[in-house]
């Protein structure tokens, strides 16, 4: 990594956030549509449900970080293309294995037998897999709608397109 | 639900009501700073539209989670996606959704002028006060419909 970049900068910040937040926004208007919000706040309290949101934040902040030193290095890289696809992919799938990680180091740290530690742990190889292959898929949705909007963006507003002439007199 | 203390949701109403203000206000003031400050700098008009993106995508989150919190604290009194509430709450939660793909496309524009040395003035400010418009328009909209599903109007 380059010793000068910054940790984090305004479109990490926002595409983190971005994540975030619609990701969950989408997830409640999902169960208000098939009828079933009331039934699942039904098992969650307050702290538990602010506490789930920020770590999936941080796992995101984290993994969008990843995809974008990914698609950096591929940029660089003479063998491989840079792909936007690609590193949504790469974050998705690694938030995806982030959130389950964190999930079963919870459940361990609340169940805290050996026996019930030694099954997550062994769950987990499996858990992890399946986590991070739902989280790819997230990612090439995302990487998907992402393209769309700066597809937009660019519409817009092109800040690379050449300043107008001025005729010589 | 039942559990939930009065202080505890007051602060969740609280702090949902204030940073949906804050993102408002701060999005017609930059708008309003974009479309009439025509002497001003174009690099000081993206650093004040710079620093209300930092802010809006960290109080994004609080807005969303405190959100969700407050539609947890109504338990019973959450109705189905048939009623007039439930329609309304539709109508909020997509209208969030819009906001956060037009906040996404704004903070691309911000982040493009400010890193490019090819800067197109008038065009930049003209982009800059809409986008901001919109998005204290849209905020505006889905507090009102916040404010009607908070107090049964629907």
């Amino acid at each position: 990594m380059d010793a000068t970049e910054a940790w984090i900068d305004l479109r990490l910040w926002s595409e983190s956030a971005f994540r975030t937040v619609s990701f969950t926004i989408a997830v409640v208007f999902g169960f208000h549509l098939l009828g079933t919000l009331r039934e699942s706040f039904a098992s969650l309290n307050t702290m538990i449900g602010f506490a789930a949101f920020a770590v999936v934040w941080i796992t995101t902040l984290v993994a969008t970080r990843a995809g974008h030193r990914h698609y950096r290095q591929r940029q660089t890289s003479s063998r491989y293309s840079a792909s936007r696809l690609e590193s949504t992919t790469v974050a998705g799938s690694l938030n995806g294995a982030c959130v389950y990680a964190v999930l079963a180091l919870a459940a361990a740290l609340a169940l805290h037998t050996p026996q019930a530690v030694a099954a997550i742990a062994v769950f987990s190889v499996l858990g992890v897999t399946v986590a991070a292959a739902i989280g790819g898929f997230v990612g090439i949705a995302y990487g998907a709608s992402e393209a769309c909007l700066l597809r937009v963006s660019r519409a817009i507003i092109d800040t690379d397109e050449p300043q107008p002439r001025v005729a010589a007199t | 639900m039942a559990d939930v203390s009065y202080q505890l949701w007051f602060l969740v109403r609280y702090v949902h009501v204030a940073a949906a203000a804050v993102l408002a206000g701060g999005a017609m003031l930059t708008a309003a700073i974009c479309g009439t400050a025509a002497g001003l700098d174009i690099g000081v008009l993206t650093s004040v539209a710079s620093a209300y993106e930092w802010t809006f995508w960290s109080l994004v989150g609080i807005v969303a989670a405190t959100g969700i919190s407050n539609l947890g604290l109504k338990g019973e009194g959450l109705l189905g996606p048939d009623t007039s509430w439930g329609i309304a709450l539709s109508v909020k939660l997509g209208a969030a959704l819009f906001l956060l793909a037009l906040s996404f496309v704004r903070s691309d524009i911000v982040a493009r002028a400010r890193s490019t040395s090819v800067i197109h003035d008038a065009r930049v400010r003209r982009v800059l006060t809409a986008v901001y418009a919109s998005t204290g328009f849209t905020l505006l909209g889905v507090l009102w419909l916040g404010l009607g599903l908070a107090h049964g109007r629907y």
